[in-house]
């Protein structure tokens, strides 16, 4: 981590949250005038999860980049498995001073599972997604007999092959569903696990032949040897040896991703979804983000600024292609 | 790895780390004692703080705050049957009726040295274990910690020898409670009413606070007076007292905390129901076991141990593998992913300085918190002898906004009302609610792993004794059940061969 | 008082409360059907612990009567409740307990309705004047503290938004 500049101190201080509880102010900013108090930036995990750490390492980066001095507060709300937090997202004032982290395509299981009584997805206004989206990869144990693919597929010849995975509501599910139908795999998924790193380790354990993960996710069990991949969903593998979506000439495979979008309530107006993409975009870019990304080993590429109409609508088209199979 | 030992130490005694470590300590102290706070809220308001630090003063900082906890806790819980975290709920069974009877002080003292040895125990029974981390972690898998769950369920219930059908209702009720929500098993929300709150289940510490705060809250304000009715002892036992008691009961100090460490190791189970095996566990073994829930002494220093020495364990999943073992546990991943440092095999083989320094500041931490429980003992003890008509009303708000902040859900206020009614029926009609609790915590684990372990074995329930541990743990649960029976029946018989008095059970 | 079997009907309550609960929840819970898996994952633990939870209760139920069946199950399963004298030597009327349990609930719905950092002051002077009936003075400053307390802890250390009640968004 770089040395505490005054710049961040400020963010610091701002983002540390020892000032009082502002009184709600007028509610129509003038255009030139926003932001002109703090904004709420909800996550609908709880803290240490999933998309936490990334709210919370380009919430001070965006702060530098708002036209005014406010602070971005980052709101964990994880009640009903994420639903509430997308829900109060849906429902909140389109002000521009709440907005939230939204997991794609988990969101799309979500509302299928609490109906459209709680948030409409396509309703929202869609920011930016914070980098680049993260393919799969599948994943086994290291003494595994599977090797590729075609291993996978032997084996789904004499019995269903077992994947570990979190449950129905989670995104792993939904990639594992559709990657078996496009490989045309037999697959039985022994969901319920924790987390990634709980089914990781399971699949090492012996629970499951395999489980699908991120790269990212990935990153340290494979440096340390724990794990081995059995193929990447990637169009170009990015580890020596693996077989990636091309060459096993399924190409299809790498439309299955994780994306982390930023999102507003609907009918935000586009003055301020300018100024957030903004500041999203050069969050982003931001020198201290990247080479905590880089610390970390998440996979750090920077979109087309305002990505986010695009992106949601991609992966709508693909959530509804695969719906039935997802919910099966 | 002694000199990996040391640096970690030493890299505590620089003075930046130094100071957050006693704030976080403070801090941690201050939340804990507070109902519906905690560590982990505690550790989630640190986060942003810590984004400019150096690793070593954001894990100190976490350290600090994580062994400070328990300690806050155990002080609403003994004065005032209010427990500031769930763990600490099982020390309110024998510290709230000390603290009835005039001797809080002694029981905080005792509860300060329970914690304090318990959490150097703990870190001792870590240090040990961190090594071989990675083979533990992978022993324990969806059969073993089935077999774990139902072992809790067994011990919790079998321990109330004299009410045992209303320990088992108790018992059943809590796991009908503990089936509510969505279940990712069988992908279906169950008792919800489509309704949000309840997707997510009986919140476990707005229920609590329910169940002990309010309950006992009910209660005073029925009963009038004030919590302690022997002003002459609060005023003269002290620090003292309290701390030699826990050296007459090294055996309890020494069993609590190693029944934490182990419990404390299985992700998600963790430390409520590590504290309260603990007190029954010590109950069980006790020769006086009636003598439990009315203020005998063990009965508070069983758990403390338990607690701090869950402390170091619930870090092996979590660094392990990145596996968090609690809520806590989770906010302290993302502490690490923020400063860089991936949870996951790595962590223990890039960052071990950095971890052994973790688990001084746990330490530490713990320790300090106790001597400044102990340096408080007598100030805190003179709650009790504040009106009920005063006393009451404070505590049930700040219970019941706890309870709301616990995840901002205005439902929980609800939750926490009828389970305060509840618990206070529970109390009237004396039904157990230790068992309740841990039946609460350890359903949704059990069938969550049973259906797993089938999927796992193709339904085949071979698989609880093919691995070696779960076989172990088989053979534990079943003499657990067993023992108590064949003593019931042979204790009858020699009753009834003896001098034909009336045979009222074991 | 009309006594049941030998014990009057208050004694029955709790073992009466579970055995109402435990009907409609065995109801429940064999409607559901499982989306993944077995058909039968969904009910199987709910509806086995519930089927045991009504044996329990019916058991809980007559060992509360003074028959002699009732007396023997209580000896032999639950021979603590013998004894079945006033909680914890407090003998109390049940109109007063009652009225205690509906002042919590009182102050759970006051929360709800208008919001926390109003429900706060209201119940806590209105308990302490009225209910306790303590002087003016103290019931107001320790009111005042109190919500002091709560407003600079909970909202201004953890910046925590309250609750504003039902007529308020949030």
């Amino acid at each position: 981590m770089t040395k505490l500049t005054r710049r961040k101190f400020a963010a610091l201080a701002g983002a540390a949250g020892f000032t009082l509880v502002a009184p709600a102010c007028s509610r129509n900013d003038t255009e030139a005038g926003y932001p002109q108090r703090d904004i709420t930036f909800i996550i609908p995990n709880g803290p240490g999860g999933n998309f936490d750490s990334f709210v919370r390492v380009i919430s001070p980066a965006m702060q530098k980049y708002l036209p005014n001095e406010v602070n971005i507060i980052p709101l964990n709300v994880p009640a009903g498995g994420g639903g509430k937090g997308l829900a109060d997202l849906y429902r909140s004032r389109p002000d521009g001073y709440t907005i939230g982290a939204v997991n794609v395509p988990g969101a799309f299981t979500l509302q299928e599972q609490m109906g459209t009584n709680s948030f409409v997805l396509s309703e929202m206004t869609w920011l930016s997604t914070i980098a680049g989206g993260e393919t799969y990869a599948i994943v086994v144990a290291p003494d595994s007999n599977i090797q590729n693919v075609d291993d996978l597929r032997a084996l789904s010849q004499q019995r269903p092959i077992k994947f570990a995975s979190t449950g129905p509501e989670g995104t792993s599910y939904a990639a594992i569903k559709v990657a078996s139908e496009i490989l045309g795999l037999d697959t039985q998924i022994i969901s319920g696990y924790r987390g990634s790193s709980d089914y990781i380790v399971a699949t090492i354990r012996g629970d499951s032949d395999c489980a699908v993960a991120t790269l990212s996710t990935l990153r340290s069990f494979l440096e340390a040897g724990t794990v081995r991949l059995a193929a990447s969903f990637e169009p170009e593998s990015s580890i020596p040896g693996v077989p990636d979506a091309t060459s096993i000439g399924l190409p299809e495979l790498s439309q299955i991703r994780v994306e982390r979008m930023v999102a507003a309530p609907p009918g935000l107006p586009d003055d301020i979804k300018q100024v957030l993409n903004a500041a999203i975009d050069q969050a982003v870019r931001d020198p201290d983000v990247v080479s905590w990304a880089e610390e970390v080993g998440h996979k750090w590429i920077p979109q087309a600024r305002g990505n986010g109409d695009t992106v949601m609508q991609a992966q709508a088209a693909f959530f509804e292609k695969w719906k039935s199979v997802i919910l099966s | 790895m002694l000199d990996i030992w040391l640096s970690g130490f030493l890299g505590l005694l620089e003075p930046t780390a130094l100071t957050f470590l006693v704030i976080g300590m403070f801090v941690g102290l201050a939340f804990g004692a507070i109902p519906g706070l905690g560590g982990t809220t505690a550790l989630a308001l640190l986060i942003p703080i810590t984004y400019g630090l150096e690793p070593f003063a954001a894990l100190a900082l976490a350290g600090g705050v994580m062994g400070a906890v328990p300690m806050g806790g155990s002080i609403t819980a003994i004065l005032l049957n209010t427990p500031g975290t769930a763990p600490n709920a099982a020390a309110c069974l024998d510290g709230y009726p000390l603290a009835q009877q005039g001797k809080g002080g002694l029981a905080i003292g005792a509860s300060a040295s329970a914690n304090a040895l318990g959490g150097i125990i703990g870190t001792i029974s870590v240090l040990l274990v961190i090594p071989i981390a990675r083979e533990v972690v992978l022993i324990f898998g969806p059969p073993e910690f089935f077999l774990l769950a139902v072992l809790g369920l067994v011990v919790v219930s079998t321990t109330s020898r004299g009410q045992m059908l209303r320990s088992l209702l108790a018992g059943a009720f809590g796991l009908m409670l503990a089936f509510v929500g969505y279940s990712n098993v069988s992908g279906v929300e169950r008792f919800t009413f489509g309704n949000t709150y309840l997707w997510d289940g009986i919140h476990l510490v707005p229920a609590l606070i329910g169940l002990f705060a309010i309950a006992e809250m009910i209660h005073l304000s029925v009963k009038g007076g004030s919590v302690s009715h022997d002003s002459k002892n609060v005023k003269v036992i002290g620090m003292r007292q309290g701390m030699m008691e826990t050296f007459n009961h090294m055996g309890t100090v020494v069993r609590g905390s190693l029944i934490g460490t182990i419990v404390g190791a299985v992700p998600g189970v963790g430390g409520t129901v590590a504290s309260f095996m603990s007190y029954s566990m010590t109950m069980q073994a006790s020769k006086n076991p009636d003598s439990f829930g009315k203020g005998n002494i063990q009965g508070v220093i069983a758990p403390e141990a338990a607690i701090n020495a869950k402390d170091g364990s619930m870090l092996i999943p979590t660094l392990a593998f990145g596996i968090p073992g609690s809520a806590e546990m989770a906010v302290f991943l993302g502490l690490l992913v923020l400063h860089g440092m991936q949870p996951g095999p790595l962590m223990l083989i890039d960052h071990q300085v950095e971890i052994y320094g973790l688990i001084w500041a746990l330490t530490a931490s713990c320790v300090m918190a106790a001597f400044v429980g102990l340096l408080l003992v007598r100030p805190l003890a003179m709650v009790t002898l504040l009106d009920v008509k005063i006393l009451v009303p404070i505590v049930v708000s700040v219970a019941m906004v706890g309870s709301y902040a616990v995840d901002l859900a205005i439902e929980n206020v609800i939750l926490t009302a009828i389970m305060g009614g509840i618990g206070y029926m529970m109390i009237r009609y004396d039904y157990s609610r230790l068992v309740l609790v841990v039946a609460l915590v350890l359903g949704p684990t059990a069938e969550r792993n049973y259906f797993q372990s089938m999927l796992i074995s193709d339904g085949s329930w071979s698989i609880f004794f093919e691995r070696i541990p779960s076989l172990i743990l088989f053979v534990i649960t079943i003499s657990l059940i067993v023992y108590p029976i064949m003593g019931a029946l042979l204790g009858r018989r020699k009753k009834q061969e003896g001098s034909g008095a009336s045979g009222a059970g074991s | 008082m009309n006594k049941y079997f030998g014990s009057p009907l208050i004694e029955y309550l709790p073992a009466l409360g579970f055995l109402v609960f435990t009907i409609i929840y065995l109801g429940l819970a064999n409607s559901y059907v499982a989306v993944i898996g077995g058909e039968d994952d969904a009910r199987a633990f709910p509806s086995g612990v519930a089927w045991v939870m009504l044996i329990l209760t019916l058991l809980d139920l007559v060992s509360r009567s003074k028959t002699s069946t009732g007396k023997m199950l209580l000896r032999v399963l639950n021979p603590a409740g013998q004894d079945q004298g006033p909680v914890r030597g407090v003998k109390v009327p049940p109109g007063k307990q009652i009225i205690a349990i509906l002042w919590i609930f009182g102050f759970a719905a006051l929360m709800f309705v208008i919001g926390i950092l109003f429900a706060v002051p209201i119940y806590a002077f209105v308990s302490m004047r009225f209910r306790s009936k303590l002087p003016f003075v103290l019931a107001a400053s320790v009111t005042a503290l109190l919500t002091l307390a709560i407003w600079l802890l909970f909202g201004a250390a953890l910046r925590i938004n309250f609750y504003q009640g039902i007529f308020f968004e949030f």
